[in-house]
């Protein structure tokens, strides 16, 4: 693989950057042939998804609805009720949209029968609720919830009551972010930084620090210490630019031009975020291990700075010491 | 060619609801009686409240402004939207106590210049220079929120439906929750959103129809335009119902729905402080 590699100069990252532009266009293509058309912005300027979730008015009102209630308010704001866990200023919702119900952003309905199912990441089969420790884990950059704890519970209620009457098994439309087309022009950061600039940065914020009123975050940091850690889905560039394209400006999805998608998503996956959690001690050889894809940034010089570098890069799990008692009782308190 | 050039007092363009109907008979009332110097048909008997001590320097000035007017001929703002700043809610004048001096200033240099298109308040925002313009938006800001303005209470279903678009918005047809950019709380965020808890239901929707028609807005706020082009005529008049229905509480709290929900004047007072500071100690 191309692009593979610590790159000790920007001017380098530049040039091995477009290269991997290059082959990740004839990846892509490869990959994806037909199926863009059809699937491009089916959560936004498509035809309605095939599959519709329950809406909230029919989870029950029994003991198993209180849980799926409780999988929805964590789901809506983690911070909140499953302190422990989360290390940063993320909602399970600002990317799974509309509270994991929209098509063309992840839906839970979608995931929730696809597994049980091996995964490249770790090598094996995973169970949902293994998955759902990934999302703790990196994109949360907090701690994970051990297998059976009432968070993980409520999360996969929640799922499984959006899921009802979804085929098992079955890869369903609208499933995780629409495939996107490759760039007419190698990605690049700086028109990203002009996109970011004239798209992104009212909400949020010129440094990617996100926005927030009393303590209540409404728009997500994109990077630094309280965003999505070096080893998460949303760090590659190819699901940041899916993602943007399909969903991004929020309300918006599908103004962005395939390249400004890419463009944009460069910009924001070559900035300083927390640290992967499966940090070897090497920034060189943790690229090598994790992160050997033209889609990921991490090992890369940018903007003068080593992406990765410990002396500049944020810790993982930062979850807070004494987390604030629920305002509500939790599941897991009960 | 936008619907907004219609807009002239005195015209109500046919056929639009009986709200923007009421408004503007109210307004030319309202205006009439200031230029008589009569004090404007408000229900609620209020002493124009005395500025708190921390108020900039030029509270004196912005104070004669909004009571008097800063020139002859030219009504204080306090001819329609009260001496207390609470509008008239009914009538689709907002209420201005409330939202923060930053905000009040850039909407009136948008009159001013015409960026915000609105016949009314153009000459009276241009009549003023911007020191005024900052002099009268720092004083209306450091008034309390009044207890309660007059109005009737809004329909529970339309307010019940509006409450779920506020807080969720509807994503299968592209609208954002309104929460997102205002807060849960609907207080509005410092420097980016206006609040609008407590706001009148159809200066609401007015404004919600006007960001839809494409006219002359708000820079600042364009974001309206593409939410408010998803949104129904039945949407509209359910979030402003929800929206007027919100009482301004204490810092931090959850906004009560509904009147009788919240005890008024000590609640009502510290909301000014929770706009400076909203969600302060929680």
């Amino acid at each position: 693989m191309k692009g593979r590699g610590l790159l000790p100069t920007a001017r380098a990252a530049v040039a091995a950057w477009s290269l991997a532009g290059s082959l990740a266009g004839s990846l892509l293509g490869s990959l994806i042939g037909g199926l863009a058309g059809d699937q491009a912005l089916a959560g936004t300027a498509g035809g309605p998804p095939a599959f519709a979730p329950p809406p909230d008015s029919e989870i029950p009102n029994d003991r198993f609805g209180e849980v799926v209630r409780q999988g929805e308010r964590i789901f809506r704001d983690p911070a909140r009720y499953a302190a422990a866990f989360v290390g940063n200023g993320l909602h399970c919702s600002n990317c799974h949209l509309d509270a994991g119900r929209l098509a063309g952003a992840s839906p839970m309905w979608a995931a929730y029968v696809a597994y049980p199912a091996w995964r490249s990441k770790n090598g094996h089969v995973n169970s949902f609720e293994e998955r759902l420790q990934g999302c703790f884990r990196y994109s949360m950059n907090g701690k994970v919830p051990p297998l059976g704890d009432p968070v993980l519970v409520a999360l996969e209620a929640y799922s499984f009551f959006l899921a009802r009457g979804a085929p098992v098994g079955a890869e369903m439309a609208g499933r995780g972010f629409p495939k996107l087309p490759p760039p007419q022009q190698p990605a690049d950061r700086a028109r990203g930084a002009a996109v970011y600039g004239q798209r992104c940065a009212a909400c949020h914020g010129a440094q990617g620090e996100g926005r927030s009123s009393g303590g209540q975050v409404l728009f997500p940091a994109l990077w630094g210490a309280q965003s999505y850690n070096w080893g998460a889905g949303m760090g590659s560039v190819d699901h940041a630019a899916s993602f943007i394209r399909a969903n991004m400006p929020l309300g918006q999805g599908g103004t962005l031009s395939v390249q400004q998608a890419w463009d944009v998503a460069t910009y924001v996956d070559s900035q300083v975020r927390p640290q992967d959690p499966r940090f070897t001690g090497d920034v060189a050889r943790t690229r090598a291990a994790y992160h050997n894809s033209p889609f990921s940034l991490y090992g890369t010089v940018a903007d003068g700075a080593l992406l990765g570098d410990p002396a500049t890069t944020p810790p993982f799990a930062t979850v807070p010491a004494a987390p604030a008692a629920p305002l509500v009782p939790t599941a897991r308190s009960r | 060619m936008s619907r907004a050039s219609q807009d002239k007092p005195g015209c109500c363009p046919a056929g639009r609801g009986t709200a923007r109907s009421r408004k503007c008979g109210v307004l030319a009332v309202a205006l009439l009686a200031a230029l008589l110097g009569a004090p404007a048909p408000k229900t609620t008997a209020t002493a124009a409240p005395t500025p708190p001590a921390a108020a900039p320097a030029s509270a004196g000035e912005g104070r004669d402004i909004m009571l008097h007017g800063a020139a002859p001929g030219r009504a204080g703002c306090a001819a329609c939207h009260g001496t207390d700043a609470a509008g008239q809610p009914d009538l689709g004048i907002p209420r201005l106590a409330g939202l923060s001096a930053a905000y009040l200033e850039q909407q009136l240099g948008f009159f001013a210049t015409g960026s915000r298109r609105n016949v009314i308040m153009a000459p009276y925002a241009r009549a003023l220079d911007p020191g005024q313009r900052r002099a009268v938006a720092h004083y209306v800001a450091s008034l309390p929120v009044p207890a309660e303005p007059d109005r009737t209470a809004p329909l529970q279903a339309a307010a019940a439906r509006g409450r779920v678009l506020f807080a969720h918005g509807a994503a299968q047809q592209a609208v954002i929750a309104c929460a997102q950019c205002h807060g849960a709380a609907a207080l509005g965020v410092p420097g980016f959103s206006p609040g609008l808890a407590g706001q009148s239901a159809p200066y609401l929707a007015d404004e919600l129809r006007e960001w839809q028609s494409g006219g002359e807005r708000d820079p600042a706020g364009q974001m309206m335009h593409s939410v408010s082009v998803h949104l129904s005529d039945g949407e509209i008049e359910d979030v402003s119902a929800y929206l007027s229905g919100l009482r301004r509480t204490g810092p931090g709290d959850e906004p009560a729905a509904g009147p009788g929900a919240a005890s008024g004047a000590a609640a009502a007072a510290s909301g000014a402080a929770s706009e400076a500071a909203p969600g302060a100690g929680r």
